[in-house]
């Protein structure tokens, strides 16, 4: 079934990327343009969904464990999710409360998630922000 | 090579060393940035100091990359992602500083391959460089990406479909060839394009940090094993009886860094890519030889296109990548003009630069090599859920210090996000990063190619270099389906 999923994905983004590509302009000789390279992308992402999802349909043994990715609680997806939410407000959060405390909180924050105990997880969110910022401004030179 | 050999010569390449570690330990600092960030320094400091530690930097830079893969799974550098998994599980299997050992040392053999050639032979092999037109380029990055496709392990067809949407990402940006928007949805930042290292940290760091949150599983003990009492020996003796064992792996792998890193704009990742896929095409015994073979590959590659990509750049002028380009703007800086003239009127910068790149492979190499590992042993130790909050950290910070906007690090997210669900429908992530290092290389040199040609595509097939390299490419696919029918043979499932 996931196998067949990904088929059908693959299958879809081709098209998506296929009718994109056929809006780019052509050469004023009538040569193909800027639309050529993504184009012939999306046929062969095409034939690869094609064979993924036919390969799916015509085995009947089950997918074999080709990924780390195991069955996970529904949490999993809201863990993730929680995460991914954090990134998307960082950049308004920086500027407002400033850059060491955003990154200090989002790494806590995933310490948390991943089942670590509030103290040590509080003190490596801190103390590993402060030195990875130390490092980039002081030492390396790095503006953030 | 008196000056390079003074105390503040002998103190500028081992700060440059120490430098080049750091940054290329981190993921998101890059050697290119390492370098760019020293030129204001290496202005004021004479040529004789300053561009040794550029290459002192550059050589340790590269070879630090593979730290990040030995502890979390993110590669430092784009060369370092061609056999980022091999790292990653044979420090699992063997212990970082091993694998670490495997990785300096067999850079430092690379390192003394390329700059050996790149003594007895850079203006006749810049001559060769010279010859290669956009049809010889065009044919380099296919036999690239059909070693990339055939090196995956696991199904040819997810490998292909991993490697289509890294030419896919290539493609975001303005077109290279004729300047045309193509799927930028309106934003300005993506008009210059997806960053591959932005895209790697997600595709490789994030990806990492996002898998364990999935499973919620990362406070369990990691099994890791220990080098005991004797790191020196895990670092140094192991790693160098196994080169002597695998001496013609390692030739074999400099030659062919060196044959890509002499090209103009090619450069160590593309060698390094192309010499670990032609790598894992061929049969191992069992995975540690396998992943020992790989990393070796790798190692001994990138480095020795560290060295050749100075053939080009002293012979004539042009730039191997983005490191001797930044070096080539120093040279104008500084009055002198690359070319064949250097070898007479420079002759003293000229063999200093020689001297560094021994000294960088034979003294730099394993001596900061000695010391990430043995940090390294200990970074690995750190229990995985404190480990990965500070990694999500990183590559929050890497992602926005490439160019200071945070755009990169919502680019960074998404493709940490895209890099999950590769993951979880088993596509290969490594896949992904080669077609975004040679998706641009691939279309910009078929477009100009065609259109020289006035669209007549046989000329592809007409000049002697590009049919050799069309030759070769048609070797790793027969050797490739030969290999798959081999797993089919053997039982396995996963062609």
């Amino acid at each position: 079934v996931k196998q067949l999923i990904g088929g059908i994905a693959v299958i879809l983004l081709s098209m998506l990327v296929w009718f994109q590509s056929r809006t780019f302009p052509q050469l004023p000789d009538g040569h193909p343009g800027p639309g050529l390279f993504p184009g012939v992308v999306a046929v062969a992402l095409f034939l690869c969904g094609a064979v993924l999802s036919a390969s799916a349909l015509w085995s009947p043994r089950p997918d074999r464990a080709e990924t780390e990715g195991t069955p996970a609680p529904a949490a999993g997806g809201a863990r993730i999710a929680a995460v991914l939410l954090a990134l998307v407000l960082y950049p308004f959060a920086s500027v407002a409360i400033g850059f060491v405390p955003t990154i200090s909180i989002t790494c806590f924050l995933v310490a948390l998630l991943l089942k670590a105990r509030p103290v040590p997880g509080a003190v490596t969110a801190l103390g590993g922000t402060l030195v990875i910022y130390l490092l980039f401004t002081r030492v390396l030179g790095v503006p953030l | 090579v008196t000056e390079l050999l003074s105390w503040e010569g002998l103190l500028a390449l081992f700060l440059g060393g120490l430098y080049g570690s750091l940054f290329g330990a981190i993921p998101g600092l890059t050697a290119t940035l390492a370098v760019a960030l020293f030129v204001p320094l290496a202005f004021f400091l004479d040529p004789i100091i300053a561009l040794p530690a550029i290459i002192a930097i550059s050589s340790v830079a590269i070879y630090a990359g593979d730290v990040g893969s030995t502890v979390a799974r993110i590669p430092g550098t784009p060369a370092s992602a061609a056999y980022v998994e091999e790292m990653y599980e044979l420090a699992r299997r063997k212990g970082p500083i091993y694998t670490l050992g495997l990785s300096a040392m067999g850079s430092a053999v690379g390192g003394v391959i390329g700059t050996v050639l790149l003594i007895v032979a850079a203006t006749g092999i810049a001559s060769i460089a010279a010859g290669f037109s956009s049809f010889e380029y065009f044919w380099v990055a296919v036999l690239g990406l059909t070693a990339g496709v055939f090196a995956s392990g696991g199904s040819a067809i997810k490998a292909s479909v991993s490697l289509l949407l890294g030419i896919l990402f290539s493609t975001v940006g303005i077109d290279p060839t004729l300047g045309y928007p193509r799927f930028h949805f309106g934003s300005p930042t993506l008009l210059g394009g997806l960053n591959y290292v932005v895209a790697m940290i997600g595709l490789f760091g994030f990806s990492e940090v996002l898998t364990h949150l999935y499973r919620g599983r990362a406070g369990e003990p990691r099994e890791v094993v220990t080098t005991g009492t004797r790191p020196a020996h895990h670092f140094y003796v192991q790693p160098v009886l196994l080169i002597l064992r695998k001496r013609w792996l390692v030739f074999r792998s400099a030659m062919v860094g060196l044959f890509i890193g002499f090209l103009p704009g090619a450069g160590s990742d593309v060698a390094s890519w192309v010499a670990t896929s032609l790598q894992k095409m061929r049969k191992a015994s069992d995975s540690d030889a396998r992943d020992e073979e790989t990393v070796l590959a790798g190692a001994s590659s990138n480095n020795a296109a560290v060295a050749s990509a100075w053939i080009p750049a002293l012979s004539l002028g042009l730039p191997g990548d983005t490191v001797t380009a930044i070096v080539l703007s120093i040279f104008m800086m500084k009055g002198i003009t690359p070319g064949p003239l250097l070898f007479q009127n420079e002759i003293s910068l000229v063999w200093a630069l020689y001297a560094t790149f021994l000294i960088s492979s034979l003294v730099l190499l394993p001596l900061f090599g000695f010391t990430t590992a043995r940090l390294a042993a200990y970074v690995i130790r750190t229990p995985l859920n404190l480990l990965l909050c500070v990694i999500a950290g990183l590559c929050v910070v890497g992602a926005y210090s490439m160019n200071n906007n945070p755009f990169d690090v919502w680019i960074m997210a998404g493709m940490g996000l895209t890099a999950f669900i590769l993951r979880v429908g088993g596509f290969p992530l490594a896949q992904v990063v080669l077609g975004m290092v040679l998706g641009p290389i691939l279309e910009q040199n078929f477009m100009v190619s065609a259109i020289i040609a006035h669209w007549d595509l046989a000329v592809f097939f007409q000049r002697p270099i590009a049919l050799l390299l069309m030759a070769a490419t048609v070797v790793v696919v027969v050797v490739g389906m030969r290999s798959r029918l081999r797993f089919f043979r053997g039982g396995s499932t996963s062609p």
